[in-house]
């Protein structure tokens, strides 16, 4: 039995016809190939990039076998393959399905969506996406300018950030400088935050960003970001965010010498496993002093404010990564953990990442 | 973008300068920027994306050229993957359809021109960072640049009827002067035809091709891979066997390794802008290569 797919179905149509069209020209389908007369052509095929880590890790902190383990653990592992393949649908759509397989078990559609192309001043997105909220949320892992995330944003948004099914606007505003509002309605599914008893509550998430050139060589970017929606006992859930980057790159030594400095606060309140206000912010600079090499620092610090009674946790990293080609990049990375519920560990972590096929452009 | 102050400030408080251009164009380089000026007069107002000294690969897609491309009327490229690590961000960013590929506010100058160097085989980045449709530093060659401006000309004449007139008389006058500085050129460079030089990365093989030089070697290894100790070893051996004594090096790369050579073998290293205002004195594109030749031939 011949499996008919919707490219086949086209083309077995259009031989009939060719075939009723018997006497007349011959069809220049044939000449095409003997694939494409059968329906097979690579030429539409979606883009197909593949990025993998690969990492060995070392950790003073106790491991629990049964529990959860705090940081990066000890270990060898592949913490990540990410299978990414983009295309355009037609005139209107782009698509874009980012499948990642982690710890080399579970498979998760991480995002899945469609892209209007030709609509002015706005950007329409429909699918599961990763929520435009702060800065660090958006980027998937491979991204990530450390090997881990921020504490703040596991705690309050989930270790898979704040990611469901929805639909989404970006506008970009008419000003000269540029200013850009996105604004998202998700079905919440994280426990952590917004999963609704009810069928249809919705949650809401708005972020404005805004950029400024400052000079030839440096940007200065702020943003603000807010969700809202109800969690799994009934009540709205709230967080917000503000973030500020600076970045300088000379466009001369474009290649050699660039310097980021990036904060994110974030802060929720209602929980659905705590009512109380819980917040925490990140600071991290990213100094690359040659055309490969990169020393980079971070601080967390989660309790700002706090639960009363709970202590804060704070985590201070440091890092250098060689980077022989935009392609791969070797990092080696050290934290010092002061958890909350735990004793205070050291971990080690050196990480590879590495990319294959069509090489998507980093987002600014 | 080149964000002078004083022209943020006016816009920021609504005032545009040359309001009353039919189009607005925005370039990938400084040297189509000049281009599209030359055969556009007054009807445009232009502006480019990369800076004249800037290794044109590496350009950050910046939300804020967003902002600029989202008015824009007409995007000119350089085309063959040259710019495509930022391009397209900056153009889904910018959230205007008339300059998305395909339309006919978006013109890949590449079309006009043909490439030298396209790899044949199969293609991979063991090569390093290879252009699998050929080198695209193809501005560099005037005979290109008449037909890119043509090319440009023919754009310009088909967004804004009104001035098609206008476009085609100006191509047509920048195309007769460029052939006469051809001849020029052609001229001044004559006592070097033949010669072989390296440089660092292939960004002139178009520009010697024309003027009958010949890049035998190059500082990287291979495209986009930074020189290793054995590899300017090899090509300082080279250089000495085959009698190079003319070391180019483009400016905005760190030129230790180029210097480093050029002592060894006993060269001369001749730094060189690659773009239009490159360095200073090479405010369009024929000042720029006035000032390649003079580098060449110089003292």
């Amino acid at each position: 039995m011949v499996r008919m797919g919707t490219r086949s179905i086209l083309t077995t149509a259009v031989l009939a016809w060719s075939e009723d069209a018997r006497g007349q020209a011959p069809v220049p389908i044939a000449e095409a190939g003997v694939s494409d007369a059968r329906g097979l052509s690579n030429t539409m095929n979606p883009a197909i990039s593949l990025v993998g880590q690969v990492m060995g890790s070392g950790s003073s902190a106790r491991q629990d076998p049964e529990g959860e383990q705090d940081g990066l653990g000890t270990g060898l592992s592949v913490p990540e393959v990410e299978l990414a393949l983009a295309g355009i649908v037609d005139p209107y759509f782009r698509a874009d399905v980012f499948v990642a397989f982690e710890d080399l078990e579970g498979v998760a559609v991480e995002e899945a969506y469609v892209t209007t192309l030709a609509l002015p001043v706005l950007t329409l997105r429909a699918g599961k996406f990763k929520a435009v909220f702060g800065k660090h949320n958006a980027w998937h892992s491979h991204l990530w300018p450390f090997v881990d995330g921020p504490l703040v944003h596991a705690a309050l948004l989930g270790e898979e950030g704040l990611a469901d099914p929805g639909v989404e606007a970006a506008v970009l505003f008419p000003t000269p400088w540029f200013l850009e509002l996105t604004l998202e309605a998700l079905d919440g599914s994280s426990e952590k935050l917004f999963a609704s008893i009810e069928p249809f509550d919705l949650a809401y998430v708005a972020h404005l960003r805004s950029l400024w050139e400052l000079g030839a060589a440096s940007t200065f970017e702020l943003g603000g970001s807010g969700a809202l929606g109800q969690n799994f006992r009934g009540e709205a859930t709230k967080v917000a965010g503000v973030d500020a980057t600076f970045r300088w790159r000379p466009p001369s030594r474009a290649v050699y010498r660039s310097l980021q400095v990036q904060g994110e606060y974030l802060v929720a309140r209602d929980r659905p496993d705590d009512p109380a206000d819980m917040g925490g912010v990140v600071g991290l600079v990213r100094w690359q002093f040659a055309r490969r090499w990169w020393a980079q620092a971070r601080h967390d610090f989660l309790g700002l404010p706090r639960p009363s009674g709970t202590d804060p946790a704070q985590r201070t990293t440091g890092l250098v990564a060689f980077v022989p080609t935009e392609f791969s990049v070797l990092r080696l990375q050290y934290s010092f953990v002061q958890a909350r519920q735990a004793p205070d560990f050291h971990e080690v972590a050196l990480h590879l990442g590495f990319l294959i096929g069509s090489h998507p452009a980093h987002p600014y | 973008m080149r964000a002078s102050p004083i022209l943020c400030a006016l816009a920021t408080l609504g005032i545009a300068p040359a309001a009353d251009a039919a189009l607005k164009v925005i370039t990938t380089t400084t040297d189509l920027a000049d281009l599209t000026r030359k055969v556009g007069g007054d009807r445009v107002d232009v502006e480019a994306i990369c800076h004249g000294d800037q290794d044109p690969h590496f350009v950050e897609a910046r939300p804020s050229y967003m902002v600029d491309l989202s008015r824009a009327d007409l995007v000119v490229a350089v085309g063959l993957d040259l710019e495509i690590g930022w391009l397209p961000a900056l153009l889904q960013g910018a959230r205007n359809p008339d300059i998305n590929p395909g339309r006919s506010g978006f013109l890949d100058a590449s079309t006009a021109i043909v490439p030298i160097e396209v790899p044949r085989g199969q293609v991979d980045r063991s090569q390093g960072d290879v252009h699998p449709r050929g080198n695209p530093h193809y501005w560099l060659d005037p005979e290109n640049a008449m037909r890119v401006a043509t090319a440009i000309g023919d754009r310009l004449a088909r967004l804004d009827p009104e001035g098609a007139d206008d476009y085609r008389s100006r191509t047509r006058a920048y195309v007769r002067r460029l052939a006469a500085k051809l001849a020029g050129w052609r001229a001044a460079l004559l006592p070097l035809a033949g010669a072989k030089v390296v440089s660092y990365h292939r960004t002139f093989n178009y520009f010697l091709a024309r003027f009958d030089l010949h890049a035998v070697d190059y500082m990287e290894p291979r495209p986009g891979i930074p020189p290793s100790a054995s590899h300017l070893a090899q090509v300082i051996g080279r250089m000495k066997r085959e009698g190079v004594n003319l070391v180019l090096h483009e400016n905005f790369y760190e030129p230790r390794a180029s210097r480093m050579v050029a002592a060894r073998a006993d060269a001369t290293l001749v730094i060189l802008p690659t773009s239009v205002g490159g360095v200073r004195g090479t405010g369009s594109y024929i000042a720029l290569i006035d000032h390649l030749v003079s580098a060449l031939t110089g003292p």
